[in-house]
């Protein structure tokens, strides 16, 4: 492919907005962060360079290790559920009357509207202990109630119950759209051989899916793996106190904002964004190897 | 046609024009606050002085942002690594350290000791000595503070058969209370050992001033395992008469405004949602301590900086009109909390305010919440070693003794990992 910029130079030159944008707002911040984490610096006084200290240090962190343990049984839990229900709720709307079918895409799909902030307050007012929303029914029907949002052993779930109220809908709306583009033929020809419905999804909707399901599941665990507002407000952390009882819900960014705000060593945490956006390249390359694979 | 458009822009242009050279003659000075100070009627009134004081003054404007605690944090400081900061800003003493390192306020030492003698006699001298940690240097005008109580639900008390003009002497008298008001179907307390301000709350009835903050000469935590192993053995006391929500949470706050819950130990920001609440019964009282000559309780100083920014000058004028007695006696009339200001603060005692004696009374005895305030800043999620142990011992899963040890040590080394 030749880029011919004598004959095309309009083109560009039209695209020179949005790229003078993407430098500054993109390219600029990534370089910056990568030239910082090798200085210590509080954002006041002349950076001083360091060298590896910083990448050292975040990463000999107990916070660190916590952080890292907690957000990989994180992403390994959250990810497929949220798959799985997304994938359920766009069969069962696919299968319903066209009315229907529209009012619960929209209802499903309301909580990714929602600012994450306000639905992890609102979650966080259902799953108080004593008086919320769920522990209340646990009472009335003789159920014990449970610490949601203060014990380590539910903490995690809790994460995950509003993550995956939030992100359900809007995977489950690019499933449609994936189920959508099936030939209908392939469903035909399976009714001539007396598919039932089970056998369709699991050899024709499923397989034809992978590329849709690959960008959900990849787009899920880039998501996951930057974790932030949702544990922050359920747990109540502040700069001087974050991730909740025993660091139950305490991920990365919560600590490299902890880093950069809580005690200003901008240097770490820049080291610390770093290194989660080579975790979040490596497993991004992981799942691109499987695609392959699985193309192949 | 075409003669028109080209007489709409002109005049649109000349607008714009008159607009910037309005703008050019009136200087901006931003004053950033809590949203508590920055709202309702304490807005309200800060607009009265503010009017007042630009009366005298020409050519300015106030821009007045409020915002939530941590918010105001993270703006201060981006505004002072991109050298915007505030002209004025107030914000608590325990983030002071923080303040200093990233040069967001003036040193004010020489404009305050330039004040008339009469002005400076209105301040409480043991707050402006915490503003003045070294010889030379005040880094802000005391403000407003706090000492912690307790605000009781006299409903409940009654419904549980306890005379709330009988003294809790201490915290044994205090758990038979609670026991008391969970047989008779309420809550004693709230929560206490996941959130170390809580915590605090009861370990400063067992522990004296120098068993709590930081030694910076030798970068040791000062937490005292055996008062620590001591709170823990009393909240493990009151666990089952105490509701697992903790201060300041909406569903904590309606328990007590419901009349379900005794005891809710707090600051005298929390009295703005109750008072607004018709027939609540409640009244304030002080935190039992260890002993019956004790008390618990934790306490606060919230500072007013003058930016470091080119209009310091105007911006003192203004801090220091702000914090004058004329001005905070009015703000003593809506907001009885603890002021720097003890001749202002007098107007309201005088008045007999009850929260305010209440304040007065529980001064002696509460322990600062991050101390020492302008030395250096605490590591970043400092208190964690202490919540896990706190966590472990309410479960059972640690020695007490131990687990105080290892948590103080935990403390220790993360305070010589940020300083060694």
């Amino acid at each position: 492919m030749k880029i011919n910029l004598k004959r095309n130079y309009k083109h560009y030159l039209m695209l020179t907005p949005f790229f003078l944008m993407f430098i500054v707002f993109f390219v600029y911040p990534i370089i910056y962060g990568i030239y910082t984490s090798f200085y210590k610096w509080d954002g006041i006084h002349i950076p001083e360079f360091v060298g590896l200290d910083n990448y050292s240090k975040v990463l000999n962190a107990r916070t660190t290790k916590l952080a890292y343990k907690n957000i990989i049984n994180y992403v390994l839990i959250t990810v497929p559920i949220g798959m799985i229900v997304s994938f359920i709720l766009a069969i069962i709307i696919q299968a319903m009357p066209r009315k229907w079918g529209n009012f619960f895409k929209s209802a499903y799909f309301l909580p990714s509207v929602i600012p994450l902030y306000l639905a992890a307050s609102v979650w966080k007012w259902i799953l108080a202990a004593d008086v919320g929303l769920v522990n209340v029914l646990f009472s009335k029907i003789g159920l014990q109630q449970v610490a949601w949002l203060t014990d380590p052993k539910y903490m995690l779930y809790s994460l995950i119950i509003v993550d995956v109220w939030v992100s359900a809908g809007f995977n489950m709306i690019i499933m449609i759209a994936g189920i959508n583009d099936i030939p209908e033929s392939l469903y035909d020809a399976a009714k001539v051989d007396g598919a039932n419905k089970f056998q369709e999804i699991i050899n024709i909707t499923i397989p034809q899916l992978i590329p849709t399901l690959f960008f959900t599941t990849t787009w899920g665990f880039i998501s996951a793996l930057q974790v932030f507002e949702a544990p922050w407000i359920l747990t109540g952390s502040t700069y001087m106190s974050y991730g909740g009882n025993r660091n139950a819900l305490l991920f990365p960014v919560m600590d490299m904002l902890g880093k950069g705000f809580g005690s200003l060593k901008f240097g770490q945490a820049a080291a610390y964004g770093v290194i989660l956006a080579f975790v979040i390249l490596f497993f991004t390359s992981i799942q691109f190897l499987i695609n392959k694979k699985i193309k192949k | 046609m075409f003669k028109n458009k080209i007489l709409i822009i002109i005049v649109v242009l000349l607008c714009f024009s008159a607009v910037s050279v309005v703008n050019a003659e009136e200087t901006v000075l931003r004053y950033w606050t809590f949203s508590d100070f920055g709202t309702g009627d304490l807005l309200a009134l800060q607009q009265v002085f503010i009017d007042e004081f630009l009366k005298d003054h020409p050519g300015y404007r106030v821009e007045v942002s409020a915002m939530g605690d941590d918010e105001l944090l993270s703006s201060l400081t981006t505004a002072a690594m991109s050298g915007t900061m505030p002209d004025l800003f107030v914000n608590t003493t325990r983030n002071g350290a923080l303040f200093v390192s990233i040069d967001a306020m003036i040193n004010i030492y020489d404009l305050w000791m330039a004040k008339p003698e009469e002005y400076r006699a209105n301040f409480d001298p043991a707050t402006v000595a915490v503003m003045t940690p070294e010889d030379n240097t005040m880094w802000a005008l005391p403000y407003t503070g706090f000492s912690q109580f307790m605000y009781r639900n006299l409903d409940v008390l009654e419904a549980a058969g306890i005379d709330p003009n009988e003294e809790i002497s201490d915290m044994e008298v205090w758990a038979d209370h609670m026991k008391k008001i969970s047989e008779a179907g309420f809550y004693g307390t709230y929560s206490y050992h996941t959130d170390w301000w809580n915590f605090l709350s009861i370990y400063s009835s067992f522990a004296e001033k120098s068993d709590w903050g930081i030694d910076f000469s030798q970068n040791i935590s000062l937490l005292n395992p055996e008062k620590l192993v001591k709170t823990v053995e009393f909240l493990k006391k009151i666990a089952p008469y105490s509701t697992q929500l903790k201060r300041g949470e909406q569903g904590a706050i309606d328990l007590f405004t419901t009349n379900k819950l005794a005891y809710y130990p707090d600051g005298p920001w929390a009295d703005i949602a109750f008072r607004k609440v018709e027939g609540l019964n409640y009244d304030f009282a002080l935190i039992p301590g260890g002993t019956s000559s004790q008390h618990g309780g934790v306490g606060g100083l919230e500072m007013l900086c003058v930016g470091n920014t080119d209009n310091w000058e105007v911006a003192w004028e203004l801090a220091s009109y702000l914090v004058d007695t004329p001005q905070m006696a009015r703000w003593a009339e809506i907001d009885a909390r603890y002021l720097g200001n003890m001749t202002a603060m007098k107007t309201a005692a005088d008045r007999g305010d009850k929260m305010l004696a209440i304040t007065e009374k529980a001064t002696p005895y509460i322990i600062y919440n991050q101390t020492p305030f302008f030395e250096k800043a605490y590591p970043g999620n400092y208190y964690a070693p202490l919540l896990e142990y706190l966590d472990m011992a309410m479960n059972d899963e640690v020695d007490l003794l131990d687990g105080a040890i290892e948590a103080r040590d935990l403390m220790t080394e993360s305070i010589k990992e940020e300083y060694e």
